[in-house]
C-alpha cells in the first residue's frame, strides 16, 4: 500500500473513485428519483393514457385476442434467432409465424393502461435445454383493447427508468455493467465517506453559511451524505442485489448451470408444474374461472386481492400452465402468493407455499427498491432520498473543484476546469435534457412517425450540447473563478420548466386548474407541479450565484464576481 | 498511476473471490442435500458484503503480493471445489 | 386501517420525528448556541444535553409507533427511518437560515444550571 495511514488510503478511494463513478451515479440517481414516479411521467408523456387504473380486463373476452395480435420484436429476432436456430434442422421460420409459447400481463394499481407480452420458441433450436424465447410486447387501454401506438415513447417506464440502470446502452449490456461497477463504488464511497468523516453526530445538522465557499460545500456534502445515509446505502445494496445473480455475476447461469438445469427439473416434477411441452395441441380452459379461483383463495387466506401478474406456459399445449400472482401493493416484498392451475382444465396445480427465510430477504429487499407498494408518502420520501443523494454527489463535485482550483491555477492546470465543465453537464446539464425532452413530447405531434425515438434524440443532443456548453464557458475556472455555465444553465432549466407546463397545457388542455381541482388527475397535476418547482428552485439558485459580491481581481485589475 | 493499479487488483480480487464464495456456497450446501434456491439466494445475499470486505483487505493491505495470493488463491480453490462438487451430483444424478 | 386514519397517523409520526430532530440538534451545544443567540435580549446558556437527548428518543419511539399504527410493519419501517432523514434536512436548513424560528423548542426545562 502506498499510503501513509488507512485513513488516508480511505479519502483517497472516496475521492478519486467518488469522483469517477459520481459522473454515472448522477445518472442512477436523479433517474432512479424520477423512476419513482415513472407511469405518472408516462401519462404526462402520452395524454391518450390519461385515464384512471382500471380493474384487470376479461382475458377470455378481450386479453386472448390482444395476445394474438403480438408479434416478436423485429430488432430482437434479428439478433437472437441465428444464435437459437440450428440451421442444420430445418428452415428459419419467418418472424411473424414464430408460435408462442408464453404469455404474460401486469398491471398495477398506478397503471391505467395495461402491459402485455409474449415469449415466441424457435422451432429447431440448437440447444434445446435452453429457454430460446423471442419476446414482443404491447400496452392497451384495457377499457377496449386498443393498442397504444408504437411511436408514443413511455418516457418515465421505458427512458428514465432505464436509464438509472441501464444507461439506455444496450449494447452487449454494456451500460448494465458500468452501473453495476458505479453501484459498487457507491458503497465504497459511502463507507470510506463515514470513515474520514470522523464527526458523525457532532456534525449531523450542520451547515454553515456563514464560512467560506469551500467550508459551505462540504457541510452540504456531509450532511446531504449522513442524514439520508441508510436510504443511499440501501439503493445502492438492493439495485446490486436486483442484478447480481442475473449481470455481475451470474454464477448460477454460467459455471454452475447444469446444477441448476438438474434442480429446475426436479422442482418441476415435485411441483407438479410441467417443465416441458407435451406436443399434443390442447385449448387453453377459461382463465377468467382461474382468476376467480385464485382470488377466493386468497381471501381465504387473509390475505384479498387484486392480480398483479399473469402468466400462460405453454401455450396452445397440453401442458400448458397458468400462474397467478397477487399484486403486493400492501406490503413492501414484491408479488407473491402465486397459484398455478392446469391451463386445459382449470384444476389447481400448486399453491406457492410461503418462501423460506433467505427467499423472503430477498424479496423484501428488491420489493424496497422497486416499490410496487401503494404509499404516496412513502413514494415521496424516497424522491427527497434520491435528491438529497444528487446533492450529496453534486456537491461532491462542487468541493473537489473547489478545493484545487486554486493550486491548479497556479500551477497552470487545466484539471479543475476539466472537473467542473464535466460537472455542470452532469448537474445542470442534464435536468435540461431532461425537460427538453419532456418539452419536445408536447411539441412533436402525435402522428409524427418515430416520434418516441425524436425524443430520445432531442435528450441526448440536448445532453451534448449543455456539455458543449459547459466546456466552452469553462475558462474562468483555470483562473481559480468560477464557470458561468452553473448560472446560465440554471437559468435554462427554469425558462424551459415552465414553457414545459405551459405546452402541456396548450398542446392537451389539462392546465394546473383542472387537473387539480376540476377534474383532478394526480399523475399530471404531480408532473407540472414538479416542473413549475424545478423552474422556480432553478431560478433562485441562477439568482443568487449572479448576485454573488464583485470583487477587483488583485492580479489583472478586473472586476469579477465570486 | 500505481494507486489505480491497486483498486484494479483489489476489485479483481473480491470478484474472484466472490465467485468461489457463491458458488461453494451453493455447491456445498446442495451437495448436503439443501434446496438450491435457499443455497443461492443466501450465497447472492452474502455475496456483496463478502466482495466489499476483500476490496477494502486487499486494498489495505501491506504485503500486498501475499494478500493477493491469498485471495486468488482462495477464490480459484472454491471454484475448483465446487465445479468438482457439481461434477460429482450430475454424475449420481443423472 | 382506512385512508384517512391512515393519514392521520402519519402526519402524527412526521410532527413527532420533526420535533425529535430538533432536540436532538438543540442538545448539540453549537445549535443552541446558535438558535438561542438568533433571539434579542437572549443569553444562551448552556443545553441540557442529556434531558434533550431522552426526549428525543421518546419522541422518535413515538414516532415509530405511529408509523406502525398507519401501516403494515414493513412499510411502516421504511417510513418512519426516511421520515428522520427528512425531518433531519428541515431542521438542518432552519438552522441555517432561520435558527429563531425553533427558540419555542428550547423549553426552560431543557437549560443547563
Amino acid at each position: 500500500m502506498q499510503f501513509n495511514s488507512t485513513r488516508q488510503a480511505m479519502a483517497w478511494l472516496h475521492t478519486w473513485l467518488g469522483l469517477i463513478l459520481g459522473f454515472v451515479l448522477m445518472v442512477c440517481f436523479f433517474f432512479g428519483a424520477l423512476s419513482v414516479f415513472d407511469r405518472e411521467i408516462d401519462r404526462w408523456s402520452i395524454p391518450e393514457t390519461r385515464f384512471d387504473p382500471q380493474p384487470m380486463p376479461s382475458f377470455d373476452n378481450m386479453l386472448m385476442d390482444v395476445f394474438s395480435r403480438i408479434e416478436p420484436e423485429e430488432n430482437e429476432y434479428k439478433r437472437q434467432m441465428p444464435r437459437y436456430h440450428d440451421s442444420d434442422a430445418g428452415p428459419m421460420t419467418p418472424r411473424t409465424e414464430l408460435p408462442a409459447d408464453e404469455y404474460w400481463a401486469y398491471t398495477t394499481h398506478r397503471d391505467p393502461v395495461l402491459r402485455m407480452g409474449a415469449g415466441f420458441r424457435v422451432p429447431f433450436p440448437k440447444d434445446p435445454e435452453s429457454h430460446n424465447h423471442i419476446h414482443g410486447e404491447i400496452t392497451i387501454d384495457p377499457r377496449s383493447g386498443a393498442s397504444v401506438p408504437d411511436n408514443h415513447l413511455k418516457i418515465g417506464s421505458e427512458w428514465f427508468y432505464p436509464l438509472h440502470y441501464s444507461l439506455n446502452i444496450n449494447w452487449n449490456f454494456l451500460g448494465f455493467f458500468i452501473v453495476g461497477i458505479a453501484g459498487f463504488f457507491m458503497l465504497v464511497a459511502l463507507i470510506t465517506g463515514v470513515w474520514i468523516h470522523r464527526k458523525i453526530f457532532k456534525e449531523f445538522f450542520t451547515f454553515r453559511r456563514d464560512k467560506s465557499k469551500q467550508r459551505r460545500i462540504l457541510d452540504m456534502h456531509n450532511m446531504t451524505g449522513v442524514v439520508a445515509l441508510p436510504f443511499h446505502f440501501f439503493f445502492a445494496f438492493t439495485g446490486l442485489i436486483i442484478f447480481i445473480a442475473f449481470y455481475y455475476m451470474p454464477v448460477t447461469n454460467t459455471m454452475l448451470q447444469p446444477l441448476h438445469n438438474m434442480h429446475q427439473a426436479l422442482e418441476a416434477q415435485q411441483q407438479g408444474l410441467p417443465h416441458e411441452r407435451s406436443g399434443i395441441d390442447a385449448p387453453l380452459g377459461s382463465v377468467d374461472a382461474m382468476v376467480t379461483e385464485a382470488k377466493r383463495r386468497w381471501a381465504s387466506r387473509d390475505m384479498a386481492g387484486e392480480v398483479g401478474f399473469l402468466q400462460i406456459h405453454h401455450v396452445g399445449d397440453a401442458n400448458a400452465y397458468v400462474s397467478i400472482y397477487r399484486a403486493g401493493s400492501d406490503r413492501v416484498s414484491l408479488v407473491g402468493e402465486g397459484i398455478h392451475f392446469n391451463g386445459v382444465t382449470g384444476d389447481v396445480l400448486r399453491e406457492d407455499p410461503p418462501h423460506g427465510i433467505s427467499e423472503s430477504i430477498a424479496e423484501f429487499l428488491t420489493g424496497l427498491h422497486l416499490q410496487h407498494f401503494e404509499h404516496w408518502f412513502l413514494r415521496w420520501l424516497y424522491v427527497i432520498g434520491g435528491l438529497l443523494g444528487c446533492m450529496c454527489i453534486a456537491t461532491g463535485f462542487m468541493f473537489f473543484v473547489e478545493k484545487r482550483k486554486q493550486q491548479h491555477a497556479n500551477a497552470g492546470s487545466q484539471g479543475s476546469r476539466i472537473v467542473d465543465a464535466f460537472a455542470v453537464t452532469t448537474v445542470t446539464g442534464m435536468i435540461v435534457a431532461t425537460i427538453a425532452m419532456l418539452l419536445a413530447n408536447r411539441i412533436i405531434p402525435g402522428t409524427t412517425e418515430g416520434k418516441g425515438d425524436i425524443e430520445k434524440w432531442v435528450f441526448c443532443i440536448t445532453w451534448a450540447l449543455m456539455f458543449i456548453h459547459a466546456v466552452v464557458r469553462s475558462r474562468p475556472v483555470a483562473s481559480a473563478r468560477s464557470n458561468p455555465a452553473w448560472a446560465a444553465q440554471c437559468r435554462l432549466i427554469s425558462v424551459l420548466s415552465f414553457i414545459a407546463v405551459l405546452a402541456n397545457w396548450l398542446t392537451t388542455g389539462d392546465h394546473l386548474i383542472k387537473t387539480l381541482i376540476t377534474d383532478t388527475y394526480w399523475a399530471v397535476a404531480g408532473v407540472d407541479l414538479s416542473l413549475i418547482a424545478s423552474g422556480i428552485i432553478a431560478g433562485v439558485v441562477a439568482h443568487r450565484i449572479t448576485a454573488l459580491k464583485p470583487v477587483r481581481d488583485t492580479e489583472t485589475g478586473e472586476v469579477v464576481y465570486e | 498511476m500505481t494507486k489505480f493499479w491497486s483498486v484494479l487488483g483489489a476489485f479483481a480480487g473480491g470478484y474472484i473471490f466472490t465467485w468461489g464464495f457463491i458458488s461453494l456456497m451453493v455447491a456445498g450446501p446442495v451437495y448436503a442435500g439443501l434446496d438450491f434456491h435457499s443455497a443461492e439466494y443466501t450465497a447472492f445475499l452474502l455475496a456483496l458484503p463478502v466482495f466489499l470486505l476483500t476490496f477494502f483487505w486487499l486494498f489495505i493491505s501491506r504485503q500486498i503480493v501475499l494478500s493477493h495470493t491469498l485471495i486468488f488463491g482462495s477464490g480459484a480453490l472454491a471454484i475448483g471445489l465446487s465445479l468438482w462438487l457439481q461434477t460429482l451430483m450430475l454424475n449420481s444424478g443423472a | 386501517m382506512s385512508d384517512h386514519s391512515a393519514t392521520l397517523w402519519l402526519i402524527l409520526a412526521s410532527a413527532l420525528t420533526f420535533k425529535a430532530m430538533v432536540l436532538f440538534s438543540l442538545s448539540l451545544k453549537a445549535h443552541w448556541k446558535q438558535v438561542l443567540s438568533a433571539v434579542r435580549n437572549s443569553t444562551a446558556g448552556k443545553p441540557h444535553s442529556q434531558r434533550l437527548k431522552t426526549c428525543g428518543w421518546i419522541l422518535l419511539v413515538l414516532s415509530g409507533a405511529s408509523c406502525l399504527r398507519a401501516d403494515h410493519a414493513s412499510m411502516a419501517v421504511l417510513v418512519w427511518i426516511l421520515l428522520i432523514s427528512a425531518a433531519a434536512f428541515i431542521v438542518a436548513m432552519i438552522l441555517a437560515y432561520r435558527p429563531s424560528w425553533l427558540r419555542l423548542f428550547a423549553l426552560p426545562i431543557f437549560v443547563r444550571r
